[in-house]
C-alpha cells in the first residue's frame, strides 16, 4: 500500500461541486479508472481520500490537493494517466505522486477575487478602508459565533482595475490551512458593511496553497512523479 | 450566453450543481450537425428527475441516434425560479442551454399526478404557451409518456400526442416521421394524424369528447380516421431492447443514486388496487446472462458502487438466484454492493436472505398492505399473516433489527377492525422479536408501519371504487395514532389531501384541463412537496370551472359508465377487471399469472413471449 498524492485544479462548471460532492465524484473516477484504492477497515468501510483543505463552493482551485491509499502494484505514471481521463469535466489531474512522508502543512493561500463596484473610486475607497486599525468580522464556528480581527492574517499582493472599469481585482494572501483558515469573502463583506457600498463578488479564484515557508504546498515531498502534459 | 450569466447568482441557490449539466455521461451535440432537438422534460426536481430508470433509457436511445440531440429539462427550485426570473432566463436544457422554445419536440414524463402543474410551471418558464392550439407550427411540438398516460384525458388540452406504453420502439418512429415532416413542411395537424396511427401515439385533438348532463361521458369518437381504440405498446424481447451501458454520474446526492437493472417487466401477481400490475403486462423476464452483463458495465462505466435490480417484485424473477450468483462472483471483489428492492414476503428464502447479507445490510420492507386477511383477500394481495412472521422471523435470526411495513388505508370494504388489525400485525411482529431466543444480542426492534391512503386507479378492478372521504380517512388515521402503544412501533402517514387530489386527476377526464389552469395562476405547482402543497387554491379553482371533486374521486361508478380512458387499450379488458371487482366484493381470491391464466387479455398482443406463454 502506498499513499498517493494528487494536484488537481477544478474550474469552470466544476467550480459548482461542493466539498462533499467532490469527495463521491473522485471515488467514482478513480472506480471508473480501475484505480485500486484503500479501504477504511470497519463496519461500515469506505474508500479513504483526504482532500488538503476544502474550497468554497464556486472558488476556482487552480492548485488543490488530495490524498489516497493505492492498492496493489499499478505504476503511479499509469494511475496518474487513468485518473486524469475518468475525472469529471471541469477538474484536471496536475501531477499525482508517491508520497513517503506528510508533507509540511498548509498555512496559507492565495487568493484573487474579482469585485464589481456600481460607482465611485473602489481602489482608493478600500486603501482607505485597509489603512484602518484592525478589520473585525464575525466568524461562525462551532459554538456560535465569535468575533475576530482578521487584520493580521491578510497581506494585500495588489489591486488592479480590470478591462471593465467598473471591476477590480484583489490579489490576497490569506491564513490558510487547519488551525486558521480565513475565507476572503469576509474581507469583502467587511468592506461592504464599513463602507455602506454594494459590492459584487464576481469571481473567486484560490491561486495556491503555501507551507510556513512560502514554499508551495508538497513541494518538500519526495517520491516518484507522474506530471500531466497537456496536449 | 445563459451560461454566462448563471456564475453571477449561481452560488446564491441551494445545490447549483442541478443547473448547470456538465456531468460524467451527459452527452454534447452540435446543434448545427442534429436534425431533431429534443427536450426530455421531467415535472420534477433533478434529484427526482436524475433517479428514474425511465429518462436514462430514453436518453441513451434517442441520442444513439446521431441526428438526435436529447437533453435535460426539470423544475428548477423555487429560489432558483426567482433568480431565473429576476434575470430574464427561461428555462433551458441542461446540455446546450439553450432555451425549451429552441427545441423541436418537448417531451414529458408523467410519473405521479401531483406534477401535473409542474408541466405548466416548466413551459410557463420556457415562454412556450400551454395550450396545443395555441402552438401552431411543428416546432415545440409537445408529447408526453409514461404511467400516468394510461388517463392522460387531464392533459388533453396541453399534450398533443401522448405514447401509450413503453416508447423504446416507437419513440424512434415517432422521431423519423417528425424529421420527415420538418423536411417536407408538413403542418401540424398532417403530421399528428400520420403520427396518431404508429402503435401507441394518441392524439387526444383527433377524438372528439362529449358529456352528458351529469358530467359523465357521453360518447368519445375518433376523427380523421384515427385509431380506436389506441393500443399501448410494448418491447416484446427485453434481451434485444436498448438498455444503456452508461448512466450520466451526477455531481449531487440524488434520490436513487445507483446503477439500475431492470430485470423484469410487469409482474405476475394482480393486486387488485395496484395499477402498475396490470398496466405493464404481460410480464417479461430479462435474461439473467444480459443482466449480469448489464450491470459490470454499468459498474464500469459510472464508477457506482451500487446496483438495484429493479422490478415490480424481484423475488419473482424466476432467474433470482443465478443472477445473484453470476454477479456475486465479480461484485463482491469490486466492493459492490447488489441491492434488491420490492420482495415479497411469500417467496423469501433463507438462501435469498444469505445472498444479501453478503453484499448489504439495510432495512427490511415488506407491503402487507392490509392489517387483516379478509381485507388482504379483497385486495388479492396473496399473502398470509403466517409468511409475513416466517420471512420476519428470518431476517430477526440474519441479523436484522428494524423491518418497515407498508400499508394502506381506505381499500375498499374497510373496517374499523381491518384499521386495527394494521397494528395488531405490527405488534405481533415485536413481539415475535422478543420470543426468539436468537435475536442479535441487546439491540431493541423497529417496526416502521407507513400508512398510505388507497386512489382507485384507471385499468385496475378497483377503477369503478369510491375513495374513502377525507373526515373518514383522518378519523382512521387518528383511530391509529390513538391506539399506538408501543414504542417499538414507529407510525407514519401520508397527507390525506394530496391522495384526494391525486384521485381527482388519476380517473379525470378532459375538463380538468381548465382546473389545471385556474390552480396555476393562483400559484399551484410543486404540488407533491408538502410546503408547495395548497389544497385550499385547488379546491376553489374546481369550483371556478364548475366541477365537484367528489364526481371523481367520492363516486362508485357504474360498470356500464364510459370511463374516461375506455378508449385506451392497455390489452387488460374491461370484463376481466369487472370480474375481478366483483370477485374482490366476495373476498375471493385469484391466482397470479404463472399459476393460472385469467384471460385478462394480455396473452393476444404478448407477441409469443412473456408469462403468457410459459409454461404451466
Amino acid at each position: 500500500m502506498r499513499n498517493v498524492r494528487v494536484f488537481f485544479s477544478k474550474k469552470g462548471e466544476a467550480i459548482f461541486i461542493s466539498h462533499l460532492d467532490l469527495m463521491r465524484s473522485v471515488t467514482r473516477a478513480l472506480k471508473r479508472a480501475g484505480i485500486p484504492i484503500w479501504y477504511t477497515q470497519g463496519f461500515n468501510p469506505h474508500p479513504y481520500i483526504t482532500f488538503a483543505l476544502p474550497l468554497s463552493l464556486g472558488y476556482e482551485g487552480y492548485r488543490e490537493s488530495l490524498e489516497f491509499r493505492l492498492e496493489g502494484d499499478m505504476p503511479i505514471a499509469d494511475a496518474g494517466k487513468k485518473l486524469a481521463e475518468t475525472m469529471p469535466p471541469g477538474i484536471e489531474v496536475l501531477e499525482v505522486m508517491e508520497q513517503d512522508s506528510s508533507p509540511l502543512p498548509i498555512l496559507f493561500a492565495d487568493y484573487r477575487i474579482v469585485v464589481r463596484c456600481a460607482d465611485g473610486d473602489f481602489i482608493a475607497s478600500f486603501e482607505e478602508f485597509w489603512s484602518g486599525q484592525d478589520i473585525v468580522v464575525t466568524k461562525k464556528t462551532k459554538r456560535g459565533t465569535k468575533e475576530i480581527d482578521i487584520k493580521p492574517d491578510i497581506q494585500i499582493l495588489a489591486l488592479k482595475t480590470m478591462d471593465n472599469a467598473n471591476e477590480i481585482e484583489l490579489t490576497l494572501k490569506m491564513s490558510a490551512g487547519n488551525t486558521k483558515n480565513i475565507n476572503p469573502a469576509l474581507l469583502i463583506e467587511a468592506y461592504q458593511g464599513a463602507c455602506q457600498t454594494p459590492v459584487e463578488i464576481i469571481s473567486v479564484a484560490r491561486t495556491g496553497l503555501y507551507n510556513e515557508g512560502m514554499a508551495p504546498f508538497g513541494s518538500d515531498l519526495e517520491g516518484e512523479r507522474w506530471i500531466h502534459k497537456k496536449q | 450566453m445563459i451560461r454566462k450569466q448563471l456564475n453571477r447568482f449561481l452560488t446564491q441557490v441551494e445545490r447549483p450543481a442541478r443547473y448547470v449539466g456538465g456531468e460524467v455521461g451527459s452527452i454534447v451535440k452540435d446543434k448545427a450537425e442534429v436534425s431533431l432537438r429534443f427536450a426530455f422534460c421531467f415535472p420534477d426536481t433533478y434529484e427526482i428527475g436524475m433517479s428514474h430508470l425511465g429518462m436514462k433509457i430514453l436518453y441513451g436511445l434517442l441520442n444513439s441516434d446521431t441526428r438526435i440531440w436529447c437533453e435535460r429539462v426539470f423544475i428548477p427550485w423555487v429560489d432558483m425560479q426567482e433568480k431565473m426570473r429576476d434575470n430574464n432566463i427561461p428555462l433551458y436544457g441542461l446540455e446546450s442551454f439553450d432555451p425549451l422554445t429552441e427545441f423541436d419536440i418537448i417531451g414529458f414524463s408523467l410519473q405521479y399526478e401531483l406534477s401535473y402543474n409542474n408541466i405548466l410551471n416548466m413551459l410557463d418558464l420556457g415562454g412556450v404557451p400551454f395550450r396545443c392550439e395555441n402552438r401552431k407550427g411543428l416546432k415545440n411540438l409537445i408529447i408526453a409518456g409514461g404511467p400516468c398516460t394510461c388517463n392522460p384525458e387531464p392533459l388533453a388540452d396541453f399534450v398533443d400526442a401522448f405514447f401509450l406504453g413503453e416508447s423504446e420502439e416507437n419513440l424512434p418512429r415517432f422521431c423519423e416521421l417528425y424529421m420527415e415532416a420538418k423536411n417536407k413542411g408538413w403542418s401540424k395537424e398532417d403530421f399528428l394524424i400520420k403520427a396518431s396511427h404508429i402503435p401507441g401515439v394518441y392524439v387526444p385533438a383527433l377524438y372528439d369528447v362529449s358529456y352528458k348532463e351529469d358530467g359523465q361521458i357521453e360518447s368519445v369518437l375518433p376523427l380523421q380516421g384515427a385509431p380506436m381504440p389506441v393500443p399501448k405498446a410494448i418491447v416484446t424481447d427485453l434481451d434485444k431492447s436498448y438498455f444503456p451501458n452508461q448512466f450520466i454520474v451526477p455531481f449531487i446526492d440524488i434520490v436513487h443514486d445507483r446503477a439500475i437493472i431492470e430485470v423484469m417487466r410487469g409482474c405476475i401477481r394482480a393486486c387488485r388496487f395496484c395499477q402498475a400490475g396490470y398496466i405493464y403486462r404481460p410480464l417479461r423476464e430479462k435474461s439473467a446472462g444480459v443482466l449480469n452483463v448489464n450491470a459490470k458495465e454499468l459498474c464500469q462505466n459510472t464508477g457506482y458502487d451500487e446496483v438495484s435490480l429493479s422490478s415490480l417484485s424481484t423475488s419473482d424473477y424466476s432467474q433470482l438466484e443465478p443472477l445473484l450468483d453470476h454477479m456475486l462472483e465479480w461484485s463482491v471483489e469490486e466492493r459492490i454492493n447488489l441491492s434488491l428492492p420490492s420482495l415479497r414476503v411469500d417467496n423469501f428464502t433463507e438462501e435469498l436472505v444469505e445472498k444479501i447479507k453478503k453484499v448489504r445490510k439495510s432495512g427490511l420492507t415488506f407491503a402487507p398492505e392490509a392489517g387483516t386477511q379478509r381485507l388482504r383477500d379483497v385486495i388479492n394481495k396473496n399473502v398470509r399473516e403466517e409468511e409475513i412472521m416466517r420471512t420476519c422471523k428470518m431476517a430477526f435470526e440474519n441479523g436484522y433489527t428494524s423491518v418497515k411495513l407498508y400499508f394502506m388505508l381506505g381499500l375498499p370494504t374497510e373496517t374499523m377492525e381491518d384499521v386495527e388489525g394494521i397494528l395488531q400485525t405490527a405488534q405481533r411482529i415485536v413481539d415475535l422479536y422478543y420470543s426468539l431466543p436468537t435475536k442479535p444480542k441487546g439491540k431493541g426492534v423497529n417496526v416502521g408501519v407507513s400508512v398510505a391512503t388507497f386512489v382507485p386507479k384507471p385499468f385496475t378492478p378497483f377503477e369503478f371504487e369510491p375513495q374513502d372521504s377525507m373526515e373518514t380517512v383522518i378519523e382512521k388515521q387518528s383511530y391509529l395514532a390513538k391506539t399506538v402503544r408501543s414504542k417499538k412501533i414507529s407510525l407514519s402517514w401520508h397527507n390525506v389531501n394530496t391522495s384526494i387530489l391525486e384521485a381527482v386527476f388519476a380517473r379525470g377526464d378532459r375538463r380538468l384541463g381548465r382546473v389545471m389552469e385556474a390552480a396555476y395562476a393562483k400559484g399551484c405547482f410543486l404540488d407533491s412537496w408538502d410546503e408547495h402543497f395548497r389544497y385550499t387554491l385547488w379546491m376553489e379553482s374546481m369550483a371556478e370551472c364548475g366541477l365537484d371533486p367528489a364526481f371523481y374521486a367520492g363516486r362508485r361508478r357504474a360498470y356500464g359508465e364510459i370511463l374516461p380512458w375506455d378508449h385506451l387499450d392497455y390489452y387488460v379488458n374491461k370484463p376481466f377487471l369487472i370480474q375481478e371487482n366483483q370477485l374482490a366484493h366476495t373476498g375471493q381470491v385469484s391466482p397470479n399469472c404463472r399459476e393460472k391464466c385469467l384471460g385478462c387479455g394480455a396473452a393476444k398482443y404478448a407477441g409469443g413471449g412473456g408469462v403468457c406463454f410459459e409454461k404451466r
